[in-house]
């Protein structure tokens, strides 16, 4: 009778499950990929091939087996892989009614891989347009209108951040007095019109519009 | 005492090995490269270092400088042993024994020990010095608030210290402060002519000689009392550069000792690729993530940040006023940090949609806005130099000039198509006092507000306790109430500095001290541990506490500055005023709940009023002529407080008030200037010459006996008189205001 797998041995063979579940699914160039995998970086790993993809898989080492509380806490905090797909599900459904009409073979997995390899394509797009050096900067065209929305998240990106310091550095460091690209990437609607054009929202106010409490009457 | 100023080489190097002897315990830690010195230990022995120069002026006017130069330069090691060198190459030579005796005694010690030489205004001093000691000598660290004004600079293990502002505001002050010797009354006769050349020196008469002995004697007491009053209880010594570094350490020890960030930082240790060495580490980490973006941060800093409030009334400028009183807040900015809220959490861009929601969950944030001021009363409180399209040329390009504008005295009246950078506070305190019409361009919001954190407010606290409790048992010339004092006031500064402006290297060829490090601003955000946001708000604060004042009650208030009001006893602006200390004492019971010596603290943020004026001159911000039975009392920005009484005595002024006039002088001669001269003002203009070479000059001395005397770079003083004026401006709209003749 075969000997009777410890606990953490069954979880590393969860993990590999796993791991393989969402490379079938999504592809190894996906971001779920990527972020089901960052957690095993300090463990020993293997490739596996499966479907033509290496696939990273934790060794069932001894060394491993004994990082068991860490084992247990990836285990414990990956994400179900119903949630991962709920983002696409929509899109699915959608391309499933097409690939019915269309006579498409259809199968799930290949759905997704399609999707995912579409929308990583699709932000290096945008990256290359609106990203740091991208497009848009290299043509001059930046402030010609890139959405409010775009901008927002280059600011959200710490890459494109840490870019903007060292532009501000290479200007003078501390004493970056060009406010040129900030001043043109502001809405001269609103200054002329005081209307928000994104949203129609009337953006100005009076003194009726802020209370002038100083708390200790 | 013994001199030493004779001895050779040989005998100084004895003399220094036997001075030299105990050291102040070192604190080291161990890591992974060895041992590695957290503390370093100081010799107990002091040295106090001092120059007297000779200024020859061009002229006697002495408003050009020809020539200047020290003729001697004292020391002192210990409180025993003194040398008063008549040549720079003495000096020198001193200097050079010193650094040998201190390499020796350091020879295979774990943590080499560090010889302080303190200096009272180091500055000066080093004018003199600089290119001979930097071109001789190995400078190892430098450190200097402006090109000129160093601070500490270190030569192996020598430092050169400078002790005003540390330990007092004047060697006199320090004197004081610390040590039994005290300054000599009177002065060296600055206008005798000495020289000192190889060959020939001017002799220094016995007084001349125990005036340059006690400078230096006072330093090395000083350093002898500091030592043991600041001596650590495992031994160590650890003197910070500025006043505010005392502060700095405690708040450091205070963070570092939390428990709370400790636990904190445990707890999501995980989330960093490398994680926090310890508590300032994560502190700076969090801390990066209140910088939205270089042009956020420079121009909320320029702009978003202001000072305390000061003016006048308009309408009372220049008029013979009586029986004014004044009331001013008892610790201001120490109130307005434990009383009120301040911005917690990370700043983010928000989207312009959100700014309703923003305003009604009373986030903190930042806006910038298109602004039209107008302002409800004569009262001016907006000043015109933190209007964007006012200063900055590429925001006038793009949003056009201020329409429609009338200033007084820089502070908008009415203006239209303003470019201002606001915080939430400061736009509830500009509504009490104008009409806005605000067209929001930007916003940028915290997460919340909050109290500031606990390891700030007990230090505070701990502080403001020491200090009222001494006020109270009257030891207001005590150690500790200084410490407390000064740290009290150094609360406010320590959330303000910005430490990009060091200078810490030596240019040779301009003689200049220069920024070495060139820090990216991504640098200096990752080295900020304490949120810079929190002073703006608690300037804000009291800002807005003045113009909750002087909205309600614009025709009695007359003058006011930072943390002072100025009125005309109008009861029931007294009475708010006390209204407004019943609410602050509620809140103080509160913060100092359980402290034994709670009937002191109560008082703090409350108005403390003064005996009324008898008669009052206002004339603008920061200046103002008060009367106090027959006592003249005077605040004008730039002039010392000594000056006005000085001259009404001397000239016999009988009606000082109308005499210092300058709108009636205005009116009646056209002319807007008030001059103070110079014996009574006793104000100097700097002079510098950084020329790095040497040349002979031959000069006479008071005794007439001539030689040629080495003159090299230096830093001269000569006197000016001062000018007490009003801007032309300011004076027409007063004129304007007040129709009825003042006469």
């Amino acid at each position: 009778m075969p000997k009777r797998t410890t606990a953490t041995q069954r979880n590393i063979d969860s993990i590999n499950r796993y791991i393989q579940t969402i490379a079938n699914l999504f592809g190894t160039n996906s971001a779920e990929y990527e972020a089901a995998t960052i957690p095993l970086k300090g463990f020993a790993t293997r490739d596996k091939y499966v479907n033509g993809q290496a696939v990273i898989q934790l060794q069932n080492s001894k060394a491993n087996r004994k990082k068991h509380q860490a084992i247990r806490a990836i285990k414990n905090k990956r994400k179900a892989v119903s949630v991962l797909k709920r983002k696409y599900e929509k899109k699915r459904r959608e391309y499933q009614e097409h690939a019915k009409k269309a006579g498409i073979n259809f199968d799930n997995g290949a759905f997704y891989r399609w999707y995912a390899e579409l929308s990583k394509q699709f932000s290096d797009l945008i990256d290359e347009i609106y990203g740091s050096g991208g497009l848009v900067n290299s043509l001059g065209a930046m402030g010609e209108n890139p959405s409010d929305s775009e901008i927002h998240a280059m600011f959200k990106d710490n890459d494109y951040r840490s870019s903007q310091w060292e532009r501000v550095y290479n200007a003078g460091g501390m004493n970056y007095t060009d406010m040129g690209d900030f001043i043109n990437s502001m809405d001269d609607d609103l200054i002329n019109n005081g209307v928000d054009i994104n949203t129609g929202e009337n953006m100005t106010f009076t003194n009726d519009d802020y209370d002038m409490d100083m708390e200790f009457d | 005492m013994i001199d030493f100023t004779a001895y050779d080489k040989y005998q100084l190097e004895g003399l220094l090995m036997l001075l030299l002897n105990d050291t102040t315990a070192a604190i080291t830690e161990e890591n992974d490269d060895g041992v590695k010195t957290v503390v370093s230990p100081v010799f107990t022995t002091g040295i106090g270092f001092d120059t007297e120069s000779t200024t020859i002026y061009t002229d006697d006017t002495h408003k050009t400088v020809k020539d200047c130069f020290c003729y001697t330069y004292q020391i002192a090691v210990g409180t025993e042993y003194y040398a008063i060198y008549r040549t720079i190459e003495q000096f020198i030579e001193f200097f050079r024994v010193l650094i040998d005796v201190v390499q020796y005694k350091n020879m295979d010690v774990e943590s080499p020990a560090k010889c302080y030489i303190w200096v009272a205004n180091l500055s000066h001093e080093w004018s003199f010095i600089k290119y001979r000691i930097m071109n001789e000598f190995n400078c190892t660290k430098l450190f200097a608030k402006t090109e000129r004004d160093i601070l500490f600079a270190e030569f192996g293990d020598v430092q050169f210290r400078e002790c005003i502002g540390l330990f007092g505001h004047s060697l006199s002050n320090i004197a004081k402060n610390w040590t039994t010797t005290q300054k000599l009354k009177g002065d060296l006769d600055y206008d005798k002519i000495r020289i000192s050349t190889e060959n020939y020196c001017t002799p220094l008469t016995d007084s001349e000689k125990q005036y340059c002995i006690n400078d230096v004697i006072i330093l090395t007491e000083m350093h002898e009392a500091v030592t043991k009053a600041y001596l650590q209880s495992n031994g160590a010594l650890r003197l910070p550069y500025t006043s505010s570094g005392f502060v700095r350490m405690k708040l450091k020890e205070s963070i570092r000792n939390d428990e709370t960030i400790t636990d904190e930082r445990n707890g999501r240790a995980h989330c960093f690729k490398k994680p926090p060495k310890d508590n300032i580490d994560y502190m700076k980490r969090q801390n990066r993530k209140l910088f939205v973006s270089p042009e956020q941060w420079l121009l909320c800093r320029e702009y978003g940040y202001s000072g305390g409030l000061c003016g006048s009334n308009i309408e009372k400028v220049g008029k013979d006023l009586h029986n004014v009183v004044c009331a001013d807040l008892t610790s201001d900015y120490p109130a307005q940090m434990l009383h009120c809220k301040y911005p917690m959490g990370w700043l983010k861009e928000r989207k312009l949609k959100d700014y309703t929601t923003i305003k009604k969950r009373k986030q903190p944030y930042f806006i910038m806005a298109k602004v039209d001021f107008e302002s409800k009363t004569n009262h001016a409180t907006f000043s015109i130099h933190k209007v964007l399209n006012h200063k900055s040329v590429q925001f006038i390009n793009h949003y056009g000039d201020i329409r429609e504008k009338i200033v007084y005295n820089g502070k908008i009246l009415k203006a239209k198509n303003c470019i201002v950078i606001m915080n939430d506070v400061d736009i509830s305190a500009y509504t009490m006092i104008y009409d806005l019409k605000i067209t929001i361009l930007k916003v940028w919001a915290f997460d919340r507000y909050g109290k500031l954190p606990e390891w700030l407010t007990n230090c505070v606290k701990k502080d403001y306790v020491i200090k009222a409790v001494l006020k109270h048992q009257g030891k207001t010339d005590t150690v500790e109430y200084f410490d407390s004092k000064r740290n009290i006031n150094s609360f406010y500064g320590v959330l303000a500095t910005r430490d990009h402006d060091l200078h810490d290297a030596f240019d040779a060829e301009t003689g200049l001290c220069v920024n070495s490090k060139t820090k990216t601003i991504k640098q200096t955000f990752a080295e900020t541990w304490l949120n810079p946001y929190w002073a703006f708000w608690c300037t804000s604060y009291a800002r807005r506490i003045l113009m909750y004042f002087i909205s309600k009650y614009p025709d009695h208030i007359i003058q006011y500055d930072t943390d002072s009001l100025y009125f005309d006893g109008a009861t029931e602006l007294k009475a708010e005023l006390l209204r407004y200390n019943e609410s602050k004492i509620k809140l103080n019971e509160k913060i100092f709940a359980g402290d034994k010596n709670i009937d002191l603290l109560l008082d703090l943020g409350c108005w403390d009023f003064d005996e009324p004026y008898n008669n009052f001159l206002a004339m603008g911000a920061k200046k103002y002529v008060k009367q106090i039975g027959d006592k003249i009392i005077t605040v004008i920005a730039g002039l010392p407080k000594s000056a006005i009484p000085a001259e009404i005595i001397a000239k016999n002024i009988k009606t000082p008030l109308s005499h210092y006039n300058v709108v009636k002088k205005y009116l009646l001669t056209d002319n807007k200037n008030i001059i103070i001269e110079h014996m009574f003002a006793n104000k100097f203009a700097s002079d510098y010459d950084d020329n790095p070479y040497t040349y002979k000059a031959t000069i006479t001395d008071y005794l007439g006996n001539t030689a040629e005397q080495i003159c090299g770079c230096y830093h001269a003083i000569k006197p000016i008189d001062f000018t007490l004026s009003m801007g032309i401006d300011y004076l027409k709209a007063i004129l304007n205001i007040n129709k009825k003749p003042l006469i």
